[in-house]
């Protein structure tokens, strides 16, 4: 393996592609520049939910702190979550409630609809101790029949006598049944002089043939409802698009309302496409808007419409038929520019999927990392926000348009050209930017002689390089919760043992003949193992056989400082190889389970040329 | 080399750019059309295979169309000018990419292989494989298959009633699990619903997956004559929905 060879061109690409910021001199003290950089914010922004099992429906409220969810299970467990104390919070026993679009503290529960006020329901739970369970039967202090259709100020409008009696209101009306249910922004109105607060929300429901209802709802102070009133009649959702392809009514799955109540994002079961409807509420008739072509998971609108997030399939998305995956992951449309952005931060394989990315007012996107460790039969979920518009600067497929600070691109090759073995066609940005700080700064401390040496075997020795220091305060400065990131490259997915995905000790192993396992060269694994045989009496492997080898590098790697060995793990996950990793590693090898990186393998990758 | 066949094959329009509002492929104006219709023609693609649309980041574009046997796909990626890449995965988990020259259409091959579906925890059976499904398609002939998640409480809900469903119009039933699910979670809920132990199998058919059964759960599959249809349900139904919507789906199933 040449891995001078294979560092030298990205190297070179990166010092000439710095765009105007020079090469970084040993005695630069700067911090990085770099417009990709997403750390520390990254950092901050993937969050651990291991204590809420699951949460596939999200939504988040509007002042970004609480994240509505619902549990597994006949019923629902956790309702939301607190981003900020990153704890769950129970509300009523209902699924999958959904948060009022404009910023009201309220949200709706589907089949019957019913408003919720938020802080009541969190108050109730978390200091007056009221079972959730209770609260769904006993908090409705209004309800509204299947008649109580009327225009503003009928007599059929659901005040509340006293406040404090009840958290919600109910509509029993049969014509808004269903579940999937989403709610538009209509209207906030706010006057004190004319005392008037309330807000107009328009709620679809996509069970059955979907329907659409508005609603007023009257506030007091701290977004107490006061009243809930019906604006329409509930209308069956686009009666002239249901020809002969719509016999039943029920081809429309998984609908969501936009923010402003004009459109809905269906998956469309004829075409097995997503297409976004527009609603005509007067006349109530639907206008395909926009086909996306594919299928995707539940949409969410951005709040000024003009984007879309949603997860879909990843196949495509690289060129390395080893990528594919038939787990989701999060994607963002922007229906201006018509591009599509992957929202992946590289660390989803197949044992991990990003999905239901949901908008923040502010344009960052929240979605769920979900993932299962076959070896270990354990799970992981977290929630990561991004901000699309610098994640698009670092795609894995498409980085070519970042100014990539110097320093950063060093860093991130240096990585790549010592764990080459187990990284082919990785974009290891992503990864400097996210690896634990002392990891990262152990790495540059051991590896830094590495980026001179391939300088000057490159013949840039003359250039401008930068300096150790420099380089490790590229280093992330914070450490990222544990989510579960591994490695995920073709090499990766080879049938490794989780211990072999995630430790770089099987590329860059001191104490080996090669200084490193080359796993992926098989003539370089042919020379390894035929050392035993032919190496002389005294020569540490002579005799041995390359099982042998390879135990007497792990063993010797094991409990070891060398970051290398703990790569990518964080130091509360124990950031050594220990006894339980040897082992694995060693099984493996016995087993024979090598794959293309078997010592005897001849072409289990091969490239050939087409007769 | 059957001549045409391509032009029958795509007789389809519409570009290939990022996202667009078709889900097609326009191949009339494609270098190398000559030499991507060899390798269909090879693997025996079907003339009507149906080719979806996949989401695409950039100018190349990927298509997905089902191949002869079941668990066996063909990603099909393109530029507006274009096809560059073919990819063929085999129900074994074998993946073939064939890659075109642009200049001279020249090609090169690279064969390699998916993760094997590792069994976790040794002797016992955790995977939904191909393998399964073809068992069930075979013994059955017609019935249903049923995608949920623990993590998904409308799929867990619906497990009644799609049962309850399957019942009313004489069908079987099966249960496969997302294949990401927390594995306590979902000892939790096969022990409260009392469902048998082949309900937490994890989904890892290439069948299953390459009609994108995890994008949402519940999904809801349906076969008929051994043969799955191509229809994929998504979401919660009630039970007599369920019945009307399997009743659908298998008076349209070819």
């Amino acid at each position: 393996m040449n891995r001078s060879a294979l560092f030298i061109t990205p190297l070179i690409s990166v010092l000439l592609s710095s765009h105007g910021a020079s090469a970084q001199t040993p005695s630069e003290t700067t911090a990085p520049t770099n417009e990709c950089q997403i750390n520390p914010q990254f950092a901050d922004q993937v969050i651990p939910s291991d204590g809420v099992s699951g949460n596939y429906w999200t939504n988040l409220m509007d002042d970004h702190t609480v994240l509505f969810t619902a549990d597994g299970g006949t019923s629902g467990r956790f309702q939301a979550y607190d981003l900020k104390t990153k704890t769950p919070i129970r509300l009523t026993q209902e699924i999958d409630p959904f948060p009022a679009p404009d910023g009201r503290r309220i949200y709706i529960h589907p089949s019957p609809i019913r408003f919720f006020e938020f802080d009541t329901i969190r108050d109730k739970v978390e200091k007056q101790g009221v079972n959730p369970d209770d609260l769904a039967q006993l908090s409705y202090d209004g309800a509204l029949s299947p008649s109580d259709t009327p225009a503003p100020g009928h007599s059929t409008i659901q005040k509340r006598k006293n406040p404090k009696e009840g958290p919600s209101f109910q509509d029993n009306d049969n014509g808004i049944q269903g579940y999937y249910e989403s709610m538009a922004s209509l209207g906030r109105h706010e006057d004190k002089d004319k005392k008037e607060n309330y807000s107009d929300y328009r709620v679809l429901t996509g069970e059955g043939e979907g329907s659409i209802k508005d609603y007023r709802v009257t506030f007091g102070a701290n977004d107490k409802i006061l009243a809930v009133t019906p604006l329409s009649k509930a209308k069956p959702l686009c009666p002239n698009l249901r020809g002969n392809s719509y016999e039943t009514g029920l081809d429309f799955d998984t609908p969501i309302i936009s923010p402003k109540g004009n459109e809905f994002a269906v998956v469309d079961r004829q075409t097995r496409s997503t297409v976004i409807v527009k609603f005509d509420a007067a006349t109530g008739k639907c206008t395909k808007e926009f086909d996306f072509g594919f299928e995707t998971g539940k949409v969410h609108f951005s709040p000024d419409g003009s984007k879309i997030a949603f997860h879909a399939d990843t196949v495509g998305e690289q060129n390395d038929p080893l990528a594919q995956s038939n787990l989701p992951r999060p994607y963002v449309y922007d229906r201006n520019t018509k591009k599509l952005t992957s929202l992946s931060l590289g660390d989803l394989d197949d044992n991990a999927q990003g999905t239901f990315p949901v908008f923040r007012k502010d344009g960052k996107i929240l979605y769920q990392r979900s993932s299962y460790d076959r070896n270990t039969g354990k799970s992981s979920r977290a929630w990561v926000i991004v901000d699309p518009n610098k994640f698009n600067s670092i795609h894995l497929t498409g980085g070519k348009a970042c100014n990539t600070d110097p320093k950063m691109a060093a860093l991130s090759e240096l990585w790549k050209t010592v764990c080459e073995g187990k990284t082919k066609n990785r974009n290891f940005l992503d990864w400097t930017l996210t690896v634990d700080p002392k990891v990262c700064k152990s790495f540059v401390a051991d590896h830094y002689q590495d980026y001179v040496k391939a300088n000057a075997e490159a013949g840039t020795a003359n250039a401008k390089l930068i300096s150790k220091e420099s380089m490790a305060r590229a280093c992330p400065t914070k450490t990222l919760p544990k989510t579960g990131l591994s490695l995920a490259t073709s090499g990766a997915k080879q049938n490794l043992p989780l211990t072999i995905q995630n430790r770089c000790v099987i590329c860059h192993t001191k104490g080996s003949p090669h200084g490193y396992i080359p796993w992926d060269n098989p003539e370089e694994m042919r020379k390894m193992k035929a050392i035993g045989a032919s190496a002389q009496p005294g020569h540490p492997y002579a005799g041995k056989t390359f099982l042998e080898q390879v135990s007497d590098i792990v063993e010797k790697n094991k409990n070891t400082n060398d970051p290398g060995a703990g790569i990518p793990r964080v130091p509360a996950d124990g950031n050594r190889l220990n006894g339980h990793d040897v082992t694995e590693i060693l099984d493996w090898v016995k087993n024979g389970s090598f794959g293309k990186y078997a010592p005897n393998a001849t072409t289990n990758t091969h490239v050939e040329e087409a007769q | 080399m059957k001549t045409g066949y391509l032009l029958l094959f795509f007789a389809l329009t519409t570009s290939a750019h990022a996202v667009e509002n078709a889900n097609a492929i326009h191949f009339d104006d494609f270098a190398c059309k000559k030499e991507v219709q060899e390798f269909l023609v090879h693997w025996e693609v079907a003339k009507n295979a149906t080719w979806s649309k996949q989401a695409s980041t950039g100018k190349v574009v990927s298509w997905k169309a089902h191949g002869k046997n079941l668990g066996e796909w063909i990603t099909l990626q393109a530029t507006p000018k274009s096809v560059t890449t073919l990819v063929h995965l085999l129900p074994d988990q074998k993946v073939e990419q064939v890659t075109f020259n642009q200049t001279d259409c020249s090609v090169k091959k690279v064969s390699g292989r998916l993760p094997a579906q590792v069994e976790p925890n040794v002797g016992k059976k955790a995977d939904f494989t191909d393998e399964d499904l073809q068992k069930i398609l075979t013994a059955n002939k017609n019935g249903l298959i049923y995608i949920w998640s623990p993590h998904m409480t409308l799929s867990v809900k619906g497990i009644a009633d799609i049962k309850k469903a399957a019942a009313a119009v004489g069908m079987p039933v099966d249960l496969v699990m997302d294949p990401i699910a927390d594995e306590t979670r979902a000892q939790e809920i096969l022990k409260e619903l009392d469902l048998p132990a082949t309900a937490i199998l994890r989904m890892h058919s290439n069948e299953l997956g390459g009609h994108s059964v995890t994008l949402h759960y519940p999904a809801l599959m349906v076969y008929k004559a051994g043969v799955l249809c191509s229809t994929v349900q998504r979401g919660w139904r009630d039970s007599d929905d369920y019945r009307k919507i399997v009743t659908e789906i298998f008076g349209e199933c070819k």
